[in-house]
Protein backbone atom coordinates (compact mmCIF):
# COMPACT_ATOMS: atom_id res chain seq x y z
CA UNK A 1 0.00 0.00 0.00
CA UNK A 2 1.27 3.43 -0.42
CA UNK A 3 0.03 6.69 1.19
CA UNK A 4 -0.47 9.62 -0.84
CA UNK A 5 -2.24 12.68 -1.20
CA UNK A 6 -5.26 10.81 -3.27
CA UNK A 7 -4.91 7.58 -1.50
CA UNK A 8 -5.25 9.32 1.92
CA UNK A 9 -8.18 9.51 2.76
CA UNK A 10 -9.04 6.17 1.18
CA UNK A 11 -6.70 4.17 3.55
CA UNK A 12 -7.89 6.17 6.99
CA UNK A 13 -11.53 5.97 6.37
CA UNK A 14 -11.01 2.26 6.00
CA UNK A 15 -8.90 2.31 9.24
CA UNK A 16 -11.68 4.18 10.90
CA UNK A 17 -14.64 1.82 9.97
CA UNK A 18 -18.05 2.72 9.90
CA UNK A 19 -19.17 6.03 10.99
CA UNK A 20 -21.48 5.73 14.29
CA UNK A 21 -24.72 7.26 13.90
CA UNK A 22 -23.64 10.86 16.01
CA UNK A 23 -24.18 13.49 13.66
CA UNK A 24 -27.74 13.51 13.30
CA UNK A 25 -27.96 13.52 17.04
CA UNK A 26 -25.50 16.00 17.26
CA UNK A 27 -27.36 18.24 14.88
CA UNK A 28 -30.46 18.19 17.25
CA UNK A 29 -27.79 19.88 19.78
CA UNK A 30 -26.39 21.87 17.74
CA UNK A 31 -29.77 23.49 16.71
CA UNK A 32 -31.09 23.24 20.26
CA UNK A 33 -28.50 25.45 20.99
CA UNK A 34 -29.14 27.79 18.10
CA UNK A 35 -32.70 27.86 19.46
CA UNK A 36 -31.39 28.86 23.24
CA UNK A 37 -28.96 31.72 22.29
CA UNK A 38 -29.94 32.59 18.82
CA UNK A 39 -26.70 33.28 17.44
CA UNK A 40 -27.21 34.72 14.08
CA UNK A 41 -29.88 37.06 15.05
CA UNK A 42 -27.41 38.29 17.46
CA UNK A 43 -24.13 38.41 16.12
CA UNK A 44 -24.54 38.29 12.51
CA UNK A 45 -27.18 40.07 11.13
CA UNK A 46 -29.00 42.28 12.74
CA UNK A 47 -26.79 45.02 13.29
CA UNK A 48 -26.51 45.58 9.90
CA UNK A 49 -30.14 45.45 9.65
CA UNK A 50 -30.26 48.03 12.14
CA UNK A 51 -28.09 49.96 10.71
CA UNK A 52 -29.51 50.24 7.51
CA UNK A 53 -32.96 51.11 8.90
CA UNK A 54 -31.42 53.65 10.71
CA UNK A 55 -30.34 55.47 7.81
CA UNK A 56 -33.47 55.17 6.28
CA UNK A 57 -35.30 56.75 9.04
CA UNK A 58 -32.65 59.68 9.16
CA UNK A 59 -32.70 60.04 5.36
CA UNK A 60 -36.30 59.76 5.24
CA UNK A 61 -36.79 62.02 8.28
CA UNK A 62 -34.69 64.88 7.01
CA UNK A 63 -36.50 64.51 3.82
CA UNK A 64 -40.02 64.89 5.32
CA UNK A 65 -38.95 68.16 7.47
CA UNK A 66 -37.22 69.71 4.09
CA UNK A 67 -40.05 69.02 2.07
CA UNK A 68 -42.85 70.21 5.20
CA UNK A 69 -39.77 73.50 6.17
CA UNK A 70 -40.46 74.04 2.07
CA UNK A 71 -44.19 74.04 1.86
CA UNK A 72 -44.68 76.55 4.50
CA UNK A 73 -42.00 78.66 3.40
CA UNK A 74 -43.56 79.00 -0.29
CA UNK A 75 -47.49 78.98 2.27
CA UNK A 76 -45.81 82.05 4.31
CA UNK A 77 -45.21 83.87 0.97
CA UNK A 78 -48.41 83.17 -1.23
CA UNK A 79 -50.34 84.02 2.12
CA UNK A 80 -48.33 87.76 2.02
CA UNK A 81 -49.60 88.37 -1.62
CA UNK A 82 -52.70 86.68 -1.42
CA UNK A 83 -54.35 88.72 1.90
CA UNK A 84 -51.54 91.45 2.61
CA UNK A 85 -53.04 91.73 6.12
CA UNK A 86 -50.52 92.64 9.23
CA UNK A 87 -48.73 89.14 9.91
CA UNK A 88 -46.92 88.14 6.66
CA UNK A 89 -46.50 91.69 6.46
CA UNK A 90 -43.95 91.97 9.18
CA UNK A 91 -42.06 89.00 7.69
CA UNK A 92 -42.18 90.76 4.22
CA UNK A 93 -40.62 93.93 5.31
CA UNK A 94 -38.21 92.51 7.55
CA UNK A 95 -36.49 91.17 4.30
CA UNK A 96 -37.09 94.40 3.08
CA UNK A 97 -33.95 96.45 3.93
CA UNK A 98 -31.39 95.70 1.11
CA UNK A 99 -34.30 95.52 -1.03
CA UNK A 100 -34.03 99.47 -0.51
CA UNK A 101 -30.86 99.21 -2.60
CA UNK A 102 -31.90 97.30 -5.35
CA UNK A 103 -32.96 99.00 -8.56
CA UNK A 104 -36.86 99.49 -8.86
CA UNK A 105 -36.99 96.95 -11.60
CA UNK A 106 -36.10 93.83 -9.75
CA UNK A 107 -38.75 94.56 -7.31
CA UNK A 108 -41.53 94.87 -9.64
CA UNK A 109 -44.51 92.32 -9.38
CA UNK A 110 -43.42 91.75 -5.34
CA UNK A 111 -44.06 95.53 -5.14
CA UNK A 112 -46.98 95.75 -6.54
CA UNK A 113 -48.40 93.50 -4.02
CA UNK A 114 -47.20 95.77 -1.22
CA UNK A 115 -47.66 98.93 -2.41
CA UNK A 116 -51.15 99.31 -0.95
CA UNK A 117 -50.12 99.50 2.20
CA UNK A 118 -47.44 102.13 1.85
CA UNK A 119 -49.39 103.73 -0.26
CA UNK A 120 -52.50 104.21 2.31
CA UNK A 121 -49.80 105.11 4.96
CA UNK A 122 -48.68 108.13 2.43
CA UNK A 123 -52.22 108.78 1.00
CA UNK A 124 -52.99 111.64 4.52
CA UNK A 125 -50.02 113.13 4.82
CA UNK A 126 -49.54 113.89 0.90
CA UNK A 127 -52.15 116.65 -0.61
CA UNK A 128 -54.29 115.84 -3.35
CA UNK A 129 -52.69 114.89 -6.32
CA UNK A 130 -53.69 114.83 -10.26
CA UNK A 131 -54.97 111.58 -11.23
CA UNK A 132 -51.45 111.15 -12.87
CA UNK A 133 -49.75 111.95 -9.49
CA UNK A 134 -52.01 108.77 -7.74
CA UNK A 135 -50.28 106.14 -9.78
CA UNK A 136 -46.88 107.37 -9.24
CA UNK A 137 -46.52 105.80 -5.56
CA UNK A 138 -47.23 102.54 -7.38
CA UNK A 139 -44.45 103.18 -9.80
CA UNK A 140 -41.70 103.53 -7.02
CA UNK A 141 -42.31 100.76 -3.88
CA UNK A 142 -39.06 100.41 -3.57
CA UNK A 143 -38.91 103.89 -1.60
CA UNK A 144 -42.16 103.54 0.55
CA UNK A 145 -40.84 99.83 1.53
CA UNK A 146 -37.64 101.28 2.24
CA UNK A 147 -39.53 103.40 4.25
CA UNK A 148 -41.52 101.42 6.12
CA UNK A 149 -38.53 99.72 7.39
CA UNK A 150 -36.92 101.62 8.71
CA UNK A 151 -38.99 104.83 8.75
CA UNK A 152 -36.94 107.74 7.81
CA UNK A 153 -39.71 109.71 6.47
CA UNK A 154 -38.28 112.55 7.64
CA UNK A 155 -34.72 111.81 6.85
CA UNK A 156 -35.65 110.12 3.30
CA UNK A 157 -37.15 113.93 2.11
CA UNK A 158 -33.67 115.46 2.95
CA UNK A 159 -31.84 113.61 0.33
CA UNK A 160 -34.27 113.60 -2.09
CA UNK A 161 -36.80 116.19 -1.77
CA UNK A 162 -34.37 118.96 -2.48
CA UNK A 163 -33.79 117.72 -6.14
CA UNK A 164 -37.36 118.38 -6.68
CA UNK A 165 -38.41 122.03 -7.23
CA UNK A 166 -41.40 123.51 -6.49
CA UNK A 167 -42.45 124.05 -9.38
CA UNK A 168 -42.69 120.78 -11.31
CA UNK A 169 -44.88 119.20 -8.30
CA UNK A 170 -48.25 119.09 -9.39
CA UNK A 171 -47.61 119.76 -13.22
CA UNK A 172 -49.35 117.48 -14.81
CA UNK A 173 -47.41 117.80 -18.03
CA UNK A 174 -44.73 116.75 -16.78
CA UNK A 175 -43.88 112.52 -16.77
CA UNK A 176 -44.29 110.47 -13.87
CA UNK A 177 -40.79 109.26 -13.65
CA UNK A 178 -39.28 112.81 -13.07
CA UNK A 179 -42.20 113.79 -10.65
CA UNK A 180 -41.02 113.76 -6.60
CA UNK A 181 -43.05 112.05 -4.65
CA UNK A 182 -45.85 113.49 -3.79
CA UNK A 183 -44.74 114.23 0.15
CA UNK A 184 -42.49 116.75 -1.16
CA UNK A 185 -44.60 119.68 -0.75
CA UNK A 186 -45.53 119.03 2.83
CA UNK A 187 -41.94 117.95 4.00
CA UNK A 188 -40.52 120.94 2.32
CA UNK A 189 -41.36 123.50 4.51
CA UNK A 190 -40.08 121.10 7.54
CA UNK A 191 -36.61 121.75 5.95
CA UNK A 192 -36.24 125.17 4.22
CA UNK A 193 -32.49 125.41 4.40
CA UNK A 194 -32.09 122.02 2.23
CA UNK A 195 -34.01 123.13 -0.80
CA UNK A 196 -31.49 125.86 -1.71
CA UNK A 197 -28.46 123.86 -1.76
CA UNK A 198 -29.24 121.01 -3.98
CA UNK A 199 -31.23 122.90 -5.97
CA UNK A 200 -27.63 123.27 -9.03
CA UNK A 201 -27.42 119.60 -8.71
CA UNK A 202 -31.17 118.99 -9.71
CA UNK A 203 -29.96 119.75 -13.43
CA UNK A 204 -27.78 116.70 -13.65
CA UNK A 205 -29.96 113.88 -11.16
CA UNK A 206 -32.38 112.05 -12.66
CA UNK A 207 -34.61 110.05 -10.46
CA UNK A 208 -34.74 106.61 -10.59
CA UNK B 1 -35.41 35.51 20.10
CA UNK B 2 -33.59 33.02 18.21
CA UNK B 3 -34.91 31.67 14.84
CA UNK B 4 -35.32 28.37 13.62
CA UNK B 5 -31.58 27.56 11.71
CA UNK B 6 -31.97 27.85 8.11
CA UNK B 7 -33.21 24.46 6.63
CA UNK B 8 -30.31 24.79 4.38
CA UNK B 9 -27.49 24.35 6.82
CA UNK B 10 -29.34 21.67 8.30
CA UNK B 11 -29.26 19.81 5.13
CA UNK B 12 -25.67 20.64 4.16
CA UNK B 13 -25.20 19.57 7.71
CA UNK B 14 -26.56 16.23 7.36
CA UNK B 15 -24.85 15.64 4.17
CA UNK B 16 -21.22 16.57 5.00
CA UNK B 17 -22.02 15.25 8.73
CA UNK B 18 -20.33 11.66 8.25
CA UNK B 19 -16.54 13.34 6.83
CA UNK B 20 -17.13 16.06 9.39
CA UNK B 21 -17.20 13.70 12.51
CA UNK B 22 -14.45 11.61 10.78
CA UNK B 23 -12.43 14.75 10.46
CA UNK B 24 -13.14 14.92 13.95
CA UNK B 25 -11.87 11.46 15.20
CA UNK B 26 -8.48 11.87 13.38
CA UNK B 27 -8.00 15.21 14.71
CA UNK B 28 -9.22 14.04 18.60
CA UNK B 29 -8.49 10.19 18.93
CA UNK B 30 -11.85 9.33 19.83
CA UNK B 31 -15.51 9.13 18.95
CA UNK B 32 -16.66 11.00 21.80
CA UNK B 33 -14.81 13.78 21.55
CA UNK B 34 -15.24 13.97 18.37
CA UNK B 35 -18.54 14.58 18.61
CA UNK B 36 -18.49 16.79 21.23
CA UNK B 37 -15.90 18.49 18.72
CA UNK B 38 -17.91 18.51 16.22
CA UNK B 39 -20.61 19.45 18.02
CA UNK B 40 -18.17 23.17 18.89
CA UNK B 41 -17.78 23.90 15.31
CA UNK B 42 -20.88 23.23 14.51
CA UNK B 43 -22.47 26.08 16.42
CA UNK B 44 -19.45 28.65 15.56
CA UNK B 45 -20.64 28.19 12.07
CA UNK B 46 -24.23 28.38 12.52
CA UNK B 47 -23.15 31.99 14.25
CA UNK B 48 -21.51 33.00 11.00
CA UNK B 49 -23.98 31.67 9.31
CA UNK B 50 -24.60 33.44 6.03
CA UNK B 51 -27.41 32.46 3.73
CA UNK B 52 -26.17 34.30 0.39
CA UNK B 53 -23.07 32.11 0.52
CA UNK B 54 -22.66 29.14 -1.39
CA UNK B 55 -22.87 25.41 -0.55
CA UNK B 56 -19.50 24.75 -1.23
CA UNK B 57 -18.33 27.94 0.91
CA UNK B 58 -20.52 27.36 4.25
CA UNK B 59 -18.59 23.36 3.33
CA UNK B 60 -15.12 25.11 3.76
CA UNK B 61 -16.43 27.47 6.71
CA UNK B 62 -17.22 24.97 8.94
CA UNK B 63 -13.88 22.87 7.92
CA UNK B 64 -11.96 25.38 9.12
CA UNK B 65 -14.07 26.06 11.64
CA UNK B 66 -13.64 22.10 13.11
CA UNK B 67 -9.79 22.90 12.66
CA UNK B 68 -9.67 25.84 14.24
CA UNK B 69 -12.05 24.36 17.28
CA UNK B 70 -9.90 21.77 17.56
CA UNK B 71 -6.80 24.23 18.03
CA UNK B 72 -8.58 25.86 20.60
CA UNK B 73 -9.48 22.70 22.61
CA UNK B 74 -5.84 21.29 22.87
CA UNK B 75 -5.53 22.23 26.65
CA UNK B 76 -8.04 19.76 26.94
CA UNK B 77 -7.70 17.56 24.58
CA UNK B 78 -3.76 16.76 25.56
CA UNK B 79 -4.63 16.00 28.94
CA UNK B 80 -6.29 12.60 27.86
CA UNK B 81 -4.04 12.23 24.51
CA UNK B 82 -1.78 9.61 25.67
CA UNK B 83 -4.48 7.73 27.36
CA UNK B 84 -6.71 7.50 24.34
CA UNK B 85 -3.92 6.63 22.34
CA UNK B 86 -2.87 3.51 23.98
CA UNK B 87 -6.85 2.92 24.80
CA UNK B 88 -8.37 2.88 21.36
CA UNK B 89 -7.09 0.20 19.01
CA UNK B 90 -6.37 1.39 15.47
CA UNK B 91 -4.61 0.67 11.88
CA UNK B 92 -0.94 2.47 11.62
CA UNK B 93 -2.39 5.30 9.96
CA UNK B 94 -4.32 6.20 12.75
CA UNK B 95 -1.62 5.43 15.69
CA UNK B 96 0.85 7.69 12.90
CA UNK B 97 -1.70 10.30 13.59
CA UNK B 98 -1.79 9.91 17.50
CA UNK B 99 1.95 9.99 17.84
CA UNK B 100 1.67 13.79 15.66
CA UNK B 101 2.10 17.10 17.07
CA UNK B 102 -1.15 18.45 17.48
CA UNK B 103 -0.09 21.50 14.77
CA UNK B 104 1.26 18.65 12.44
CA UNK B 105 -1.92 16.66 13.08
CA UNK B 106 -4.30 19.05 12.11
CA UNK B 107 -1.99 20.40 8.99
CA UNK B 108 -2.15 16.99 7.55
CA UNK B 109 -5.98 15.94 8.18
CA UNK B 110 -7.05 19.04 7.11
CA UNK B 111 -4.88 19.43 3.88
CA UNK B 112 -5.13 15.68 2.82
CA UNK B 113 -9.15 14.69 4.62
CA UNK B 114 -10.89 17.39 4.34
CA UNK B 115 -8.67 18.92 1.68
CA UNK B 116 -8.57 22.57 2.31
CA UNK B 117 -6.03 24.82 0.81
CA UNK B 118 -2.45 25.48 2.04
CA UNK B 119 -3.45 29.27 3.15
CA UNK B 120 -6.58 28.34 4.77
CA UNK B 121 -4.85 25.78 6.52
CA UNK B 122 -2.18 28.71 7.67
CA UNK B 123 -4.63 31.39 8.83
CA UNK B 124 -5.69 28.67 11.03
CA UNK B 125 -2.32 27.68 12.41
CA UNK B 126 -0.65 31.10 11.74
CA UNK B 127 1.87 30.04 9.70
CA UNK B 128 3.39 30.50 5.89
CA UNK B 129 1.22 28.67 3.44
CA UNK B 130 4.79 27.38 1.80
CA UNK B 131 5.48 25.54 5.38
CA UNK B 132 2.18 23.95 5.73
CA UNK B 133 2.89 22.90 2.00
CA UNK B 134 6.16 21.07 3.49
CA UNK B 135 5.02 19.77 6.76
CA UNK B 136 2.40 18.50 5.51
CA UNK B 137 4.64 16.81 2.30
CA UNK B 138 7.00 15.53 4.94
CA UNK B 139 4.57 14.15 7.10
CA UNK B 140 2.76 12.21 4.64
CA UNK B 141 5.76 10.14 3.43
CA UNK B 142 6.86 9.31 6.95
CA UNK B 143 3.13 8.15 7.19
CA UNK B 144 3.95 6.16 4.21
CA UNK B 145 7.17 4.83 5.23
CA UNK B 146 5.37 3.58 8.64
CA UNK B 147 2.67 2.21 6.36
CA UNK B 148 5.10 0.17 4.45
CA UNK B 149 6.51 -1.20 7.42
CA UNK B 150 3.33 -2.35 9.26
CA UNK B 151 2.19 -4.05 5.94
CA UNK B 152 5.40 -5.55 5.79
CA UNK B 153 5.09 -6.67 9.34
CA UNK B 154 7.93 -4.55 10.59
CA UNK B 155 5.58 -1.87 12.61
Amino acid sequence: MHVDDTTFRDLVDAELGDTPPAPADRLEWVVRAARSNGPPDRTGRLPRAGYLALAVTVLSTTLVTGLLVSARIGAGENATRDTGDAGPAVVHDTASPPASHVPATRLGPAVSTSSDRPTRRAVPIHPPVPAEATVRPRTRPTAHRSATTSRPTTARPTTARPTRSPTDHGNPTNPPQSQPPSASPTVTPTHPTTSPTPTPRRTGYIWP
Amino acid sequence: MAREPDPRFLYLVEDHGGVLLRAARLLCGDWARAEDLLQQALARALIRWDPRRPDLEVVLGVQQELVATYLDELPELDQTADNLRLAVPSGPLLCGLGELEPMVRATVVGRYYLELGDRDIADLISVEPGRVRHVGARTLTWLDRRLRFAGAGLG
